[in-house]
Formats: C-alpha cells, structure tokens, sequence
C-alpha cells in the first residue's frame, strides 16, 4: 500500500471511528467492522469485534460481522485446508477444516466435515469433540436436554479414544458440574489423576465436587431433564444488557418507539419482556394496547417452540404476512418486539429499519 | 410437506432428521396459532411465515387448501429460500385446480 492510500485509508479508518463513538451501539461498531475490512485492515476490524461482542453479546449486528471479519482473516487457511482435504484427506485434515468452519460460525459445513472425518475415520477423537462442542453450545443456549445429552454422549466418545485428554476430561467434568451430574463430573476427575495425580486445578474441583449436594438420580438423562426443568421455570437464563435496562425502566422505552413513525408504512409497535409481560407499545401506549399484547404474545409463544421443537434452535425473527400487510416479531436480548405495518412497504426495508432500530436506536 | 390446518399429512419429503409426525403436528400448532392471532388483529388471511433461528428456517405458505411448510437449514439465504418456496406453492395450487 502507497503512502498516499494509506494515508486516505486511515482518514476514513478515522472518521468512521468517530461515528461510533458519536453514537456507540453494535450497529455503528459493526459498520466500522466493515470498513476494517473493506480498507484491509483485518487486525483492526479482529480487535474491535471482539471488543464489540464482549460488550454486546446478544448482537446479532456485530455477530454477523464478526462472521464476515474471521472469513475474510481465515480465507488463504480456507483455501490450504481445502486444498489438503482433496489432495491428502485424513482425520486432521477434516478436524482442521471443521475448526475453522466452526470459528467462521458457518456451522452446517463445520458439522458436515467433522461428520464425514467421524465416520471416516472414527478413531481419531478430534472430530467427535468438534461436534460435541456444537452441540454443547447450542445446550448452552436453548438449555434443551436432548442437546445435552448428545453433547455428553460425543465427548464421552472421545475421552473412550483418548483417555488421557486433559482440556477435554477437565471441559466433560465442568459441564457435569454445570448441569449437576456430581458423580458423572467426579469420575472425570478421577481419570485426571490418575495420569496427573498432583494436578492442583483437578484437585480443587474434586474438593468442590465431593462438598456438593448429590443429585437425586445419577441416571444422565433424568438429571438433564431436571435441568431442563428448571430452565424453563427461569432459573439459569441471566438478564441481557437491553432486557435489564428496559424491564427495569420500560418508560425509556416507550419514549424510543415513536422513532419508529419515520418507518415507511409504519403502523404498531408492541414490545414485551423476557416473559411475555407488556412494557411498551406505540401509538397509544402500553395500557391501550393490551389486547393486541395479549394476542402478540401467543404468537411469539408459538413461534419459540415451533423452532425449538423442529431442532432450529433459539427463534430469533418472523415475518407473518397477511392481506392487511406484514407482522414482523423479532427477539432481542430476551425482549419480544412486534412490529406491523402496511403491506405498502417492502419486505427488505421493513427489516432493515426494524433491525436497525434494535441494533442501533435501543443501544444508544 | 404439505399440510392441512390440522395437521394432515397431504405429501412429505422429509430429511433424515425429521420425523414426520412432529413436523405436522408442530407445523399445525403454529399455523392455528398464527393464523388465529392475525384474525384477532385485525389483520386478516395468513398468506406466509417465514420464521428465523439460530440454527434454520421455516416457512409457512398458505395452499387454500392446505399449508406448505418448509425447513431449511441456516446457509440458505432467506431470499433464494423464498423464491424456491413460492415457486414450488405456485406448482402445487396449479395441480389442484385441475384435480
């Protein structure tokens, strides 16, 4: 690069940055994300989204980015790791390629490779842990336990190959601790010692495992049940940064949607909280709006399990068109917002403004 | 698949993952619930959902005569997902108007 491109690449790198910090919200990051980008400036565009997404986990703004950052970084490993899975195909060479899939979030190739290397080669345990791992993230997620018990059932695959695994018998008792299977998390650990009897992080979480209380069953499927249970009565979800702001001063809120009249065939906003309570709506208020909440909400209800139940995961967004125009739900940080307008608008605007809206305005 | 409102599997052509009383029945749920809601809003006739998860899509596309429910995994773009849906609910209407 010249020194006269450089030099207009970091005026724009400048003034971009300004914009974010005029108004700092996932949106405005994700912009000068794609700018990094765009300038080639991947190192930049790498430590402002993940900045970013430490402070706004739940973006699906700056998730998108990341997305798009780590595939333009990754792309010469793509094209090498590619290249070795056609000329030299082996175990690694598909873990490999899943991995980075995996790092790049374009999980349906990530769990196709590592598919493939499992039945393959299914002695090599790389790739049963790249799957598990998915899985576990999603049980993270959904906090389903169906998804749990896959997750143990892969990366107890793998420990069968490599017993002598520590980052993956020491990740297996972490997460049976998580969900309160003592005796599963305990075994591991014993495991640990046996080759790394002085290892003092295993020591510790023996120590911890052996005060806690035994679960009431040590059947695994039973004890991720329960947990499932007792997921869904709201014990394990913690309060994003949007939901925690709104929920406790939904009076903020009220007063951003009117923002949304400059959306072109606008015509309802109702927004409700993590479970279904109504905190906002415009025009009219929350008070004269209850009964379309009340309606809202069965529809986000349906929406949330429908997804969940077909196995695609957290619900995020849907578009419901009708004669009278479009209804677009969308969840945010565990906040249900509904959005209708006419059918004068077109569908791509309607979700950019809406997205927007939540990305950027709800942010600042 | 194709579907009615309650849950009558018309024709399915389902992956390996899916079993096909769950679709229906999950799929049936969710277009009375949809369908439903939109009525009481004032909105009139459910046309189509397209819904968006973390890990896929689905879309619903109303027959008359049924529903057209479609899941599709997460690297398919909503547009082109559309397209294909739309043009195959085109197909199937055209072959029940001549039965």
């Amino acid at each position: 690069m010249g020194l006269w491109s450089n030099f207009k690449a970091n005026r724009e790198l400048a003034e971009a940055r300004r914009d974010v910090a005029r108004a700092r919200s996932p949106y405005s990051i994700a912009q000068f994300i794609d700018k990094c980008i765009e300038l080639g400036r991947l190192d930049q565009a790498f430590e402002d989204a993940e900045r970013g997404i430490q402070e706004f986990p739940e973006s699906e703004s700056l998730q998108e980015a990341y997305k798009r950052m780590i595939r333009a970084k990754c792309a010469d490993d793509l094209k090498a790791y590619r290249d070795e899975i056609r000329t030299s195909p082996g175990p690694k060479a598909y873990y490999r390629l899943a991995c980075l899939y995996k790092e790049m979030r374009d999980l349906d190739q990530a769990v196709e490779l590592a598919r493939k290397g499992m039945e393959d080669y299914p002695n090599y345990e790389g790739n049963y842990i790249v799957l598990a791992d998915l899985r576990y993230e999603r049980f993270q997620r959904d906090l389903r336990a169906s998804d749990g018990l896959e997750a143990t059932q892969l990366f107890e695959k793998a420990v069968d190959l490599n017993g002598e695994n520590y980052r993956l018998l020491f990740q297996l008792a972490e997460i049976y601790r998580a969900i309160g299977a003592r005796d599963h998390a305990i075994a591991k650990v014993k495991m640990i010692l046996n080759f790394a009897p002085d290892d003092r992080n295993a020591l510790n979480l023996l120590s911890q495992l052996k005060s806690a209380k035994a679960p009431k069953s040590n059947d695994l499927k039973e004890i991720l049940q329960d947990f499932e249970r007792r997921a869904a009565a709201g014990n394990f979800r913690k309060q994003g940064q949007l939901s925690a702001r709104y929920v406790a001063n939904p009076g903020q809120l009220e007063r951003k949607l009117p923002s949304l009249d400059r959306m072109p065939g606008f015509q309802r906003v109702v927004v409700l909280g993590p479970h279904g309570e109504l905190l906002a709506a415009h025009p009219g208020g929350a008070q004269s709006n209850r009964n379309e909440a009340d309606t809202l909400k069965k529809m986000f209800a349906a929406a949330i399990d429908c997804s969940l139940r077909m196995d695609i995961s957290t619900f995020e967004k849907g578009l419901f068109e009708s004669e009278v125009g479009f209804t677009y739900l969308v969840v945010a940080d565990s906040l249900q917002i509904a959005v209708l307008s006419n059918n004068k608008v077109k569908k791509e605007k309607l979700r950019q403004d809406v997205h927007r809206f939540v990305e950027h305005e709800l942010y600042i | 698949m194709v579907v009615t409102k309650d849950g009558v599997v018309v024709a399915e052509s389902l992956g390996p993952d899916l079993r096909k009383e769950v679709v229906a029945a999950v799929s049936s749920h969710m277009i009375q619930v949809s369908a439903r809601s939109l009525e009481d809003l004032g909105r009139g006739t459910l046309e189509r959902v397209a819904l968006t998860s973390a890990h896929g899509r689905m879309v619903f596309v109303n027959l008359d005569v049924g529903y057209l429910v479609v899941i599709t995994k997460m690297e398919m773009k909503l547009g082109q997902v559309l397209i294909e849906v739309e043009s195959a609910a085109r197909k199937i209407k055209q072959l029940h108007s001549r039965i």
